[in-house]
């Protein structure tokens, strides 16, 4: 038996028994209930805020009704900050795995997962800590600047992009592209971001990602000047290319309007002694993104 | 009984970590089971991976997310890409778990107990023969380990889930850990609970490690060697049911493929 070969359906099954939403309610709010932080580890109080559900559960041998509910909601949390972490990797090294967990619960709690793939838990959590951390955080002999944490969490979000965007064919152009190309628009493939960083942080996320230890790394220096890097797919997994200011200016506009008057704009943006070389520089450039899958169509 | 996969098959749980290794050196196994859940999206690289693994081995799907236990109407949007992604992989059986998953538009990621009550049984029933039907192909539910029990029961976890199972005409996809864990948790006899399947409609037999914790409860973490008393129990299934499909489940600390695949392959000692 085949999807193609299937039999005449089943009836829709009818309601469920009357008790069950009541029961999955009281379940959800229980394991939902925040761990308690307050003596240096997670532990769960859920158990002693539900009193109705805990009057249903039978003691087992070796735990009470409360302690056997709290297995659960430990479960629920500890599950959500792991793939939170997995999902934000520099962002909750940079900040330690402690203080990063408090930061996701929030967001958690604003925001609890719906969908059945448990990485679509971590969606949103880029815009999240862009509008609710306003300052920077402070921690025991140490303070981190709101604009590292936010830019690590931008490095974390396009990589989460580029492994988890959709197939999508990368534009290969034809001969009778090149004569529409100065009115045409290029649209940038799924999976694709480029970011800008005053701190090395794709290199950090890039050294931890081997780095077995737990605790948070030294706070990486700010560097001299601002840097542009690509993410995105590459065939053998993730690509992140440093590109040079001016070649990161001309992809960004090339999302925004027409190649032709992305030219113009970047050839009035660049200095009287760089301009007479930006031609062949920008050919090199745009053959690069073509090189590297950047585009996905032209029209 | 589907008879795409060898009754004395034994495979290993498939997990990204493994892909290095099995793209180099393609091991011999019997199949591969993947979490449905893991290969229902868009997401090109998951897909292009599975692509290699499913022009060289079998494969079976071992969803998370059904939420078959759920008060909710089953979600359709899941059940159609659950089969285009059956159609895709020519899954010879896919196989989920006899819990709930979310609630009250949430999704909690986690396989959460009920009651074992008569009334919930024959709606269970009711829904796993519609997805069976829905899917096309042969559908098995895994008991699941869990960590408390509820006063409101009025059978045992093995009378509950054989009653879903036979009555709606699907199969079990036994899991030899959950139910040594939950015995140990709730202090029944594992023997009773293997006395009580019909082996016949045993789809697939589970096997993983789990982790005692101080207190004595053990917790289904799939991190560790499966442990003695699970093998003996699998012997004893084996001795009253085999032969089945037979597949490792290790999800944390998981060790490189080759240690994963011997310890899967201690079966056959056990079963000689």
């Amino acid at each position: 038996m085949t999807p193609s070969e299937k039999s005449t359906p089943a009836p829709l099954p009818g309601p469920p028994p009357a008790w069950l939403a009541d029961y999955q309610l009281e379940f959800t709010k229980a394991i939902r209930a925040p761990l308690d932080r307050s003596k240096g580890t997670l532990r769960s109080v859920a158990a002693d805020k539900q009193g109705s559900l805990v009057q249903q559960i039978s003691s087992g041998p070796m735990l009470g009704a409360a302690e056997r509910l709290a297995v659960y909601n430990r479960q629920y949390w500890c599950r959500l900050f792991s793939v939170m972490q997995s999902e934000y990797p520099l962002v909750s090294r940079l900040v330690g795995y402690w203080f990063f967990n408090e930061l996701a619960a929030q967001f958690l709690l604003k925001h609890p997962p719906c969908t059945a793939d448990i990485q679509e838990a971590a969606d949103g959590f880029f815009a999240f800590l862009q509008d609710t951390l306003l300052n920077s955080l402070v921690q025991p002999q140490r303070m981190i600047e709101r604009r590292l944490v936010v830019q690590a969490a931008a490095v974390d979000e396009a990589f989460r992009e580029a492994f988890r965007a959709p197939v999508e064919r990368a534009y290969e152009p034809s001969a009778a592209d090149a004569a529409k190309l100065g009115t045409a628009q290029l649209h940038m493939r799924r999976g694709f971001t480029i970011i800008e960083q005053s701190y090395p942080l794709v290199q950090l996320r890039k050294a931890l990602s081997v780095d077995t230890s737990e605790s948070p790394p030294p706070l990486p220096e700010k560097l001299k000047a601002t840097e542009h890097w690509l993410i995105g797919r590459a065939p053998s997994g993730a690509l992140q290319l440093q590109l040079e200011e001016t070649q990161a200016k001309l992809y960004h506009l090339c999302i925004h309007m027409p190649v032709g008057e992305a030219l113009a704009r970047l050839e009035s943006a660049v200095t009287k002694g760089d301009r007479s070389g930006l031609p062949s520089r920008v050919r090199v450039w745009l053959a690069q993104s073509v090189k590297l899958g950047l585009w996905s169509s032209i029209e | 009984m589907p008879s795409d996969l060898s009754r004395n098959a034994i495979g290993v749980g498939l997990r990204t970590v493994h892909y290095a290794y099995l793209f180099e050196h393609w091991p011999q196994v019997d199949y591969f089971e993947v979490i449905s859940e893991n290969f229902m999206g868009d997401a090109e690289r998951p897909r292009k991976n599975l692509m290699r693994v499913k022009e060289r081995y079998p494969i079976v799907l071992h969803g998370v997310g059904l939420n078959l236990l759920g008060a909710e109407p089953l979600s359709h949007a899941y059940l159609d890409r659950l089969c285009k992604l059956i159609d895709w992989v020519d899954a010879p059986f896919v196989t989920d778990h006899l819990c709930w998953t979310g609630a009250h538009g949430f999704s909690h990621h986690d396989l959460l107990p009920v009651p074992y009550a008569l009334d919930l049984m024959e709606w269970a029933a009711e829904r796993a023969k519609y997805v069976q039907e829905y899917i096309g192909r042969p559908f098995g539910i895994e008991n699941l380990s869990s960590y408390l029990e509820l006063k409101q029961s009025t059978m045992t976890e093995w009378e509950f889930y054989s009653g879903v199972v036979n009555k709606a005409g699907c199969y079990f996809m036994l899991d030899i850990n959950n139910i040594y864990v939950s015995s140990q948790n709730h202090g029944f006899s594992p023997n009773d609970y293997l006395s009580a399947i019909d082996f016949s409609r045993v789809l697939q037999v589970h096997l993983a490690g789990y982790t005692r914790e101080p207190q004595g409860n053990l917790i289904d973490t799939h991190d560790h060697p499966v442990s003695d008393e699970v093998w003996s129990l699998y012997q004893a299934a084996w001795k009253c049911g085999g032969p089945f499909p037979t597949l490792l489940e290790w999800d944390a600390e998981i060790p490189p493929l080759p240690n994963l695949i011997a310890e899967a392959q201690k079966a056959l000692t056990v079963r000689a």
